[in-house]
């Protein structure tokens, strides 16, 4: 009886600390997902945006942040759209609206997706809001940046540089 | 007999609470980023309050997170 009980306790400990998100590791590639915009129910998928470097952004309204994240990302992608870079946010908010609150305080030009149900986020293994994945030409996961803080962008912006530079 | 008793129902109640262990995902945590779900609801008024403590008792801590005798500060 005294085994039984041990067996069924350690049983029952060890399924409520099981993790079983398999994360996502660089110079791997980047896995291709298809989510609806914000805005509308189009589809974008990740191959799409082949051939040019990627920031891929998870980010939610309620992350305090993203709220440093979203203005200079902007400045990021406003300077270079024309070089071949492009900016993709996938939203992980519940309700649409929080989003939409939140982009009327930090606009942005950028693509926004959404993955409602985190399917997304799970494959790629997001451990923290924001996570985003900086994805090279070939489509390859070259950095992966967790949180944010307002000096990370000069990191964030000599990588994108570098990669800009590599050839396809 | 007793003592069986208290350990199979510890059992069952073991695996019924067992659903109710998950674990949440960092973009689940939206409610728990809310602002009614602080411990403190004005953290001015609590550093304030904590002073005020610390200097009448001549001890603190105790309050979550640092300053709880994690030596980090």
């Amino acid at each position: 009886m005294n085994r039984l009980y041990a067996n069924t306790l350690g049983i029952a400990l060890t399924l409520s600390f099981s993790v079983s998100a398999q994360a996502l590791e660089l110079e791997q590639a980047a896995p291709e997902f298809s989510l609806p915009q914000l805005s509308s129910e189009a589809m974008n998928t990740l191959s799409q945006y082949r051939g040019k470097v990627i920031y891929l952004d998870f980010w939610a309204s309620w992350c305090a942040p993203c709220r440093t994240s979203f203005p200079l990302l902007e400045k990021l992608y406003q300077e270079n759209k024309d070089k071949g870079f492009t900016l993709v946010a996938i939203n992980m908010d519940e309700e649409v609206e929080a989003a939409n609150r939140f982009l009327k305080t930090y606009p942005a030009t950028f693509d926004i997706l959404r993955d409602t149900k985190g399917q997304w986020a799970d494959i790629y293994g997001v451990e923290t809001m924001p996570t985003s994945f900086i994805i090279d030409k070939k489509g390859v996961v070259r950095q992966i940046h967790s949180g944010f803080a307002k000096d990370d962008i000069a990191d964030i912006e000599e990588i994108v540089n570098k990669l800009l530079a590599e050839s396809l | 007999m007793k003592s069986r008793g208290i350990k199979v129902s510890s059992i069952i109640y073991m695996l019924v609470f067992l659903s109710a262990c998950t674990q949440v995902k960092p973009w689940e945590r939206g409610d728990l980023a809310l602002p009614q779900m602080a411990l403190e609801g004005d953290a001015q008024e609590a550093g304030v309050r904590h002073h005020t403590f610390a200097s009448k008792e001549s001890g603190t801590g105790g309050y979550g997170g640092a300053g709880g005798g994690c030596g980090c500060n």
